[in-house]
């Protein structure tokens, strides 16, 4: 093994008996920690990355340092005592967390929720979503080197936390989607100013597109990189807009409709390669970009359905006080931000549940990173953490 | 850096007796001591304006930025919160000053100042009115140029002495993109230098003078086809030569952590905050000088801001407004465009702004040759 | 608009340019806009009317009845209490360890008389983990209301044990009458005396149930106000009695579980 940059010489002799020097140069690869302390992996995962030079020639993610048992804890707390649990693995998505878990509990305690419960519970996901993936634009700006547009997407993600605020309380972790229902109905003129909100926030769009979508710098920074084929994708088990990226279309809210997603009507954008390969970093930055405006087009209709077809206060389903599962067994997967977050859940007949088993989807997303890593620069390093966008509160849960 | 400042002092003829260069002219007629004592007070001057200039940048960047994006921006320390850099300089001073224990001692504690050093002397050079130059020489541009290139050895110690690897990377980035940058750089000083036929800026601020409405031998309107663009590519190569955003990667802090500034802390690391703000002051007032009329306003015949002392001070508002006003693009610019990867940041320097540097320079012979 | 050649370089010159131009109106038309930041310590962040923040208890309307403390995922809830008669509890403490609590609110729905809320006050720095330990009491022990009702549901109580035992005794009589009238025989002798028992019986136990108690409430009550306001700041000093507490949180958990 040579070490880094050091001329070795090499005594030969040839067949004339002169002597030839060779001058050796090979240069080591450095073996550098990128995380847990890094600004730019998104909390605590930690990649020990190999680097000859600028390019990276192995990567292995390192993660779980903030592991908090929530699939223990799920066998021994009720089930209504887990739900402020769920807010905390995709804690930018808490809503669609509550969401996947009371459907999974609904469908093994054989629940009925009211309408217009489903009506909220499908806006408060969307809203949620939008959310969500603002924070994935603003902190991928970031990551490329823009910072404001991170602040810009924070200022609507602000209104769409204070709505939930005025729906729920909290501004985090709402713990709002109950098991058979949900923990309030919507205050009054709450829909008038989430109308309100869509209409701004598709004003604020075109300016994100314009800023950073656009951005020759941004694009230059994220076409063709970390490109992700169908085949790959699928092998990885990837979900959410990692998966579309590549140009699968595949959306648990199209293709398995829980809730009422199969009466309104919206788009699954899929990446189709616009500004390079598809299922490069730009793709699966603007399937979220995309998904947004999707988002708003199905809140507009679950407004109008929930203030036309339902009666405020009607909230409440068949559920008894306690809940208890029978002896069965259920799997519900709804489509989170990051992908397919499923749940599935064994019950005892007891209130709290036998085994709970989540599946996160920044986990499965996270694997795809070390086949994508090697032989990229630095800098397309972060690039590709971020446009996977994991949430390691969801990796590690 | 005076000493280096003063050598050139000693070997060139030395332009005007007013201002402050007349009063060290004057100081150093007494022999070695006068000599001293001018270098002392001349140091004094430097460092007090370089280091005045980048605090009321690190304000502007701070509250420009902070608008930009809603925010407020500092607002707590005097009135629009304008001493609050002034407040963290403080902070900073106070600080521990922390040298790692695998870091090599020497280089670590020198390399800040050696960044610095090269950054104030440079501040020497820049004229902000016809007789407000400390030092006039007729290398001014060639001196300047080296100066600001010395910072890259001081980038480099830092990175390598703190035995860290992300400073590494960024002392790497660094040297590979300065290296880079010095050649549009450099081409477009001389397109600049063949349209005046010389390298002092003070007197190509002054052959700027006249023209139509005064603005007509700004040389940016003498050679518009030519000398626009080439401002503008020694505008980009100013921003990869300062580090500033686009071109932070040797501190890019979603990559590199920061960069090869990780280790330092407290006094050491304010040297190279300051050195950053220094800079992007003193190549934007080159960058006035050569292509932006220097201290001539329009409207304003160029024999007024000459020679009386109300004149001079007009001329030294124009020249700092101008650069001001270069200084807020590059924070606008900052806080507008995310950050290019390094091997785009070496094609843009060798497929865009190199040919067109050159491209430039080329025309720009043709059309002096031709008028 | 696909380019080839040099089309490809001029076009990427000019992108660059115009999308830089772009995104800098953008950032530059924001520099006039209003910021959209509160000044926190100085402007008042508005809070919504369902804010989850500190709890707060309507002590009056509470009933001790443990629903809360059973409904909280992370235990944060410690209720310590003395029943007296007349529905009268006397408090020793309803503290909220906020280095737990996670403001889930599932702790407000049960409450079967709505007496505990999450309010609107969402500071939460304090110098020392153990302040966060919050009591939500506004009074402890009894206050003279309190006496006042216990006495009284005790004075209620012997009344109707008076009148109780004044019925059964005139029904005993009555009966002893009845039996003296009806037969004249010794076994008549033996009922008003075993129905006379349990007539006594509500009023020698029901104190009794607490007796064992009180003794205990009684040492502490006058002085529990001190004592823990004592206890608060010194972390780590009530361990000692905090196992006292654990016992009687014990005991209360079970009585409560038994209901």
């Amino acid at each position: 093994m040579t070490t880094g940059g050091r001329i070795q010489e090499h005594q030969e002799h040839s067949a004339s008996g002169e002597r030839e020097f060779v001058l050796d140069v090979r240069t080591q690869d450095m073996e550098i920690n990128m995380g847990p302390q890094h600004p730019s992996t998104h909390g605590v995962l930690k990649v020990v990355i190999r680097a000859d030079g600028e390019i990276l020639t192995k990567a292995t993610p390192h993660m779980g340092y903030i592991h908090r048992c929530a699939e223990k804890i799920a066998e021994n707390v009720n089930y209504d005592q887990f739900v402020p649990y769920t807010d905390r693995y995709d804690y930018l998505a808490a809503m669609n967390n509550n969401l996947g878990y009371a459907l999974v509990v609904e469908k093994a305690a054989d629940l009925e929720v009211a309408p217009r419960a489903t009506w909220i519970r499908m806006i408060v996901a969307e809203l949620n979503r939008i959310g969500s993936h603002l924070i994935a634009f603003g902190t991928y700006g970031m990551d490329i080197g823009a910072f404001t547009p991170f602040l810009y997407g924070f200022r609507e993600r602000e209104w769409m936390m204070s709505l939930f605020e005025k729906l729920c309380g909290a501004r985090l972790t709402y713990s709002f989607v109950f098991p058979g229902g949900l923990a309030n109905d919507v205050p009054p003129g709450w829909f008038d100013e989430l109308k309100r909100f869509c209409d701004v926030f598709e004003k604020k769009w075109v300016e994100y597109d314009k800023l950073l979508t656009r951005n020759k710098i941004f694009i230059e920074r994220t076409k063709n990189v970390g490109v992700i084929p169908a085949g790959m994708a699928l092998d990885y088990g990837l979900t959410g807009p990692c998966l579309r990226g590549s140009g699968v279309r595949y959306d648990l809210r199209e293709s398995q409709p829980y809730l009422f997603y199969d009466q309104v009507s919206f788009d699954v954008p899929v990446g189709i390669g616009e500004m390079g390969t598809q299922g490069d970093c730009w793709d699966r930055y603007y399937v979220r970009m995309i998904e947004m405006l999707q988002s708003v087009r199905i809140l507009r209709q679950c407004i109008e359905r929930c203030e036309k077809d339902t009666t405020p206060g009607e909230i409440k389903g068949n559920r008894k006080k306690t809940l208890r599962v029978p002896v069965t067994e259920a799997y519900a997967g709804v489509e989170n931000p990051r992908g397919e977050l499923g749940h599935y859940l064994v019950g005892d007949g007891s209130d709290h549940p036998y085994r709970l088993k989540v599946r996160g989807p920044s986990f499965c997303n996270l694997s795809v990173l070390q086949e994508l890593l090697p032989g990229t620069m630095i800098a397309d390093a972060v690039a590709i953490i971020g446009s996977i966008d994991i949430v390691l509160g969801e990796v590690d849960r | 850096m005076t000493v280096l400042a003063f050598l050139s002092n000693g070997t060139v003829e030395l332009q005007g007796a007013s201002g402050a260069t007349g009063i060290l002219k004057g100081l150093a007629a007494y022999g070695f001591w006068g000599y001293l004592l001018a270098a002392l007070v001349g140091f004094a001057l430097l460092f007090g304006i370089a280091s005045a200039l980048p605090i009321l940048f690190t304000w502007a960047e701070r509250r420009v930025s902070g608008r930009m994006q809603q925010r407020w921006g500092p607002n707590r320390v005097g009135p629009f919160g304008l001493i609050q850099a002034l407040a963290d300089g403080i902070k900073l001073m106070f600080k521990e000053d922390i040298i790692p224990a695998q870091a090599d001692k020497f280089l670590f504690m020198v390399a800040p100042g050696i960044v610095l050093a090269g950054m104030v002397s440079a501040f020497a050079l820049v004229p902000l009115s016809d007789s407000a130059v400390i030092v006039d020489t007729s290398l001014g541009l060639y001196l300047i140029a080296a100066l600001l290139s010395l910072e890259v050895i001081g980038v480099i110690m830092a990175g390598w002495a703190s035995n860290n690897k992300w400073s590494l990377f960024g002392a790497m980035r660094e040297a590979a993109q300065m290296v880079s940058y010095e050649i549009p750089f450099g081409l477009c000083i001389l397109l600049a230098v063949v349209s005046y036929g010389s390298l002092s800026l003070r007197e190509m601020s002054l052959a700027q003078a006249g023209g139509f409405l005064n603005v007509g031998n700004w040389l940016i309107f003498h050679n518009p086809f030519f000398a626009l663009p080439a401002a503008v590519v020694f505008f980009i190569a100013a921003l990869a030569n300062t580090k500033r955003a686009p071109f932070d990667l040797p501190e890019a802090e979603s990559e590199l952590v920061s960069g090869f500034h990780t280790e330092y802390s407290g006094f050491r690391f304010s040297f190279f905050f300051l050195e950053e703000y220094a800079s992007m002051f003193v190549i934007s007032a080159i960058l006035v000088s050569m292509f932006l009329g220097g201290w001539n306003l329009p409207f304003v015949p160029g024999s007024a801001v000459t020679g009386s002392f109300g004149g001079e001070l007009l001329a030294v508002f124009t020249m700092l407004l101008k650069s001001f006003v270069l200084v807020f693009v590059m924070i606008w610019i900052r806080w507008t465009l995310p950050r290019i990867r390094i091997d785009q940041v070496m094609s843009l320097c060798y497929k865009y702004l190199t040919p067109i540097a050159f491209a430039c320079l080329i025309g720009t012979c043709w059309w002096e040759l031709a008028a | 608009m696909k380019r080839d050649g040099a089309m490809v370089w001029l076009g990427n010159i000019k992108d660059a340019l115009w999308s830089t131009m772009v995104g800098m109106g953008i950032t530059f038309r924001h520099m006039f806009k209003k910021p959209v930041t509160y000044q926190y310590p100085e402007d008042v962040v508005p809070v919504a009317t369902r804010y989850r923040g500190m709890h707060f208890l309507e002590q009056d309307k509470c009933i001790a009845c443990r629903a809360c403390e059973k409904a909280c995922p992370v235990d944060c809830i410690e209720i310590r209490f003395l029943r007296h008669p007349g529905s009268v509890n006397e408090w020793f403490e309803f503290s909220l360890d906020y280095n737990k609590c996670m403001f889930c609110e599932l702790c407000c729905s049960p409450c079967p008389e709505d007496c505990i809320h999450e309010g609107k006050e969402f500071g939460f720095a304090r110098y020392e983990r153990s302040e966060l330990v919050v009591d939500l009491t506004t009074w402890k022990g009894l206050r003279d209301v309190d006496h006042q009702r216990i006495k009284e549901a005790e004075e209620e109580k012997k009344r109707k044990a008076a009148e109780m035992a004044a019925k059964k005794k005139a029904a005993a009589a009555k009966k002893a009458a009845e039996a003296k009238k009806t037969a004249e025989s010794p076994e008549a002798k033996s009922g008003p005396s075993e129905t006379a028992k349990p007539a006594s019986d509500p009023e020698g136990s029901k104190p009794q149930t607490p007796k064992p108690k009180i003794p205990k409430g009684d040492a502490k009550g006058p002085s529990s106000k001190k004592t823990a306001e004592e206890q608060k700041p010194q972390g780590n000093q009530n361990k000692g009695k905090g196992s006292e507490k654990g016992k009687t949180k014990g005991k209360g958990k079970k009585r409560g579980g038994g209901k």
